[in-house]
């Protein structure tokens, strides 16, 4: 079924088109949320957070495009994850995930998330392919050095390397724009 | 003040890459859990009224062998879609019946363009009722096996029965006469109801294919431009999806016929929604406003127009109509509605554009018992008398 059919049932009410929906994206739904819990929680707590990506999908029917659906249920899938995670006290186990941002009495506003975003995007679209893919599948994919090791074909020391450039990368773009603190 | 890299990314636009690796999740049990979740939250009516399917066939019977006049006083197509559409707990009223026979067309009336029955494999299949506005087109259809083959009510936790098989050829297929639309301008939704009768050890069941309009901007679906409906058989499907087919055959008919319509304006024009809509992605809001530019009422649907000043270039929000009711004189409040947007392509400003749609009602309104219609804050007044 095509993905514009599979919208068309899901905007008109079908559980047909959720059940195409699921056929299509449980697989790589449910990579993107055992990567940010594995064993943090149960396999039947697992499943339920992404059935409860789709059920954001079948009751959020008109946020989904086209061409957009697959990241669109990758961002809902992690978001849920990473909450479930925070509800337990609980932090992705990542490489040297923090950085140091500059004291600030307020609250940052609209405009300095927009400016943050997008220049943790221009960084991270910066890096050379192999090194984004790597950053990715660990900052974002919360996949462990090892893992992107064997489906890179990378030792671990290169993994580690490739991280450390994207690392320094997004904080030298930050810091010359003024929103990390040098450490 | 620390930040994880890992929220920086948050709202990052990250394509897929191949994850690989074990993942101990079950499909089979997250599509259970999503499915009974979504049955719980839908308020989709799955058991109907039982039929009285004896008369009907005595309906239809008379409906082919004796005046149109006599037929048409016995069994108008209220009577025959209200099975269909009332639930357990109550008849539909005068009203709805009313509402129902004057748009419907029903098998042997004197008016009626609908298509006879046809007979293929030793089996038939007779077009019965037909109602449709130009947003939902119900057809009720009598299916008869063979001679001699049982067609049981089936528990519908271990399986069903089908008018379509499992290959592509098998499908359902509704398609306009070639060139009457753009190409590719025909669109539909259909759902299937089947109906469980008094005489379930015979050969005979009834259908309800429920067809919703996902078509371009100005295709309907009452508007007479023929439109062949083509089945290939009746199958049996089972809860693992398997099929077995009952009969075989090929099946068609034109079902592109006139309804008269009953649609009553509603003196919405100009009046306004407004929503604050929030981008969770991106951490971005925007002040939604939509402006009405029209409105009108069906006994089957809500028909509707309007800007919005939602910027098209978002990613992540779908533009939408807002909250709509109709409140009955009686107080009652039709609130379940489902239907679609689309953009319709006009782009009124730069910062504006014009989308349609319509929601489609559980049951047929007797738009006379219509008091008003709820919009966001705005109460409009209906007068259908």
């Amino acid at each position: 079924m095509r993905e514009e059919i599979v919208l068309q049932k899901i905007c008109a009410g079908d559980p047909a088109g959720l059940e195409a929906l699921m056929e299509r994206y449980i697989p790589y739904v449910s990579a993107v949320v055992w990567a940010v819990l594995r064993d943090v929680m149960s396999v039947e707590d697992g499943e339920e957070v992404v059935s409860d990506v789709f059920l954001a999908a079948w009751n959020q029917a008109g946020e989904l495009r086209p061409g957009s659906v697959k990241p669109w249920l990758g961002a809902v899938a992690r978001n849920k994850a990473k909450n479930r995670l925070r509800q337990r006290n609980q932090t992705l186990p990542l490489e040297e995930d923090t950085l140091e941002l500059p004291a600030s009495d307020d609250p940052p506003g609209e405009y300095e998330r927009a400016v943050e975003r997008q220049l943790v995007r221009q960084a991270v679209d910066s890096l050379p392919p192999p090194d984004r893919e790597v950053f990715l599948r660990h900052y974002y994919y919360a996949q462990t050095v090892g893992e992107i090791g064997e489906a890179m074909d990378l030792n671990i020391s290169t993994v580690k390397t490739k991280l450390r450039r994207g690392r320094m990368k997004l904080k030298d773009i930050l810091t010359r724009e003024g929103f990390l603190c040098e450490a | 003040m620390k930040r994880n890299i890992s929220d920086l990314l948050d709202r990052y636009p990250a394509e897929d890459f191949s994850l690989g690796g074990d993942v101990p999740y079950s499909p089979s049990r997250i599509k259970e859990i999503t499915m009974n979740k979504i049955d719980i939250r839908t308020n989709k009516t799955t058991k109907r009224f039982q039929p009285a399917r004896l008369l009907l066939a005595a309906a239809v019977a008379a409906a082919l062998s004796v005046s149109a006049f006599a037929a048409d006083r016995i069994f108008g197509a209220g009577e025959l879609f209200q099975d269909f559409f009332a639930k357990e707990d109550g008849a539909l009223s005068q009203g709805q019946l009313d509402a129902i026979d004057q748009l419907g067309h029903v098998a042997g009336e004197a008016a009626s363009g609908l298509p006879a029955a046809v007979t293929d494999n030793g089996a038939s299949i007779t077009p019965v009722a037909a109602l449709a506005d130009e947003n939902i087109y119900y057809l009720r259809l009598r299916v008869e096996a063979p001679e001699g083959t049982a067609l049981p009510d089936l528990d519908p936790d271990t399986g069903c029965y089908q008018l379509f098989g499992p290959e592509g050829a098998d499908h359902i297929d509704l398609e306009p006469a070639q060139g009457t639309y753009p190409a590719d301008g025909f669109g539909y939704n259909l759902d299937l109801s089947v109906l469980p009768d008094s005489e379930p050890n015979d050969n005979i069941k009834e259908f309800v294919l429920q067809f919703t309009n996902l078509s371009d901007s100005g295709i309907a679906l009452n508007d007479g431009i023929s439109k062949l409906l083509t089945i290939h058989g009746l199958w049996t499907q089972d809860a693992d999806k398997g099929y077995t087919p009952v009969f075989t055959g090929k099946y068609a008919f034109d079902i592109g016929l006139n309804f008269r319509s009953q649609s009553v304006n509603v003196d919405a024009g100009g009046l306004t929604w407004s929503v604050r809509a929030k981008d969770e992605f991106r951490n971005k809001v925007y002040d939604v406003t939509n402006t009405v530019k029209y409105m009108s009422l069906s006994p089957l649907s809500l028909s509707y127009r309007y800007t919005t000043t939602l910027p098209s270039g978002n990613n992540w929000i779908g533009a939408g109509m807002g909250p709509v009711e109709i409140v009955l004189k009686d107080g009652t409040v039709i609130s379940t509605l489902h239907g679609c947007d689309r953009d319709i392509g006009a782009s009124i400003s730069g910062e504006e554009r014009e989308l349609e749609g319509f929601r489609v009602f559980d049951q047929p309104l007797d738009l006379s018992q219509v008091d008003y219609v709820q919009y966001g804050d705005n109460k409009i007044p209906v007068n259908a008398e």
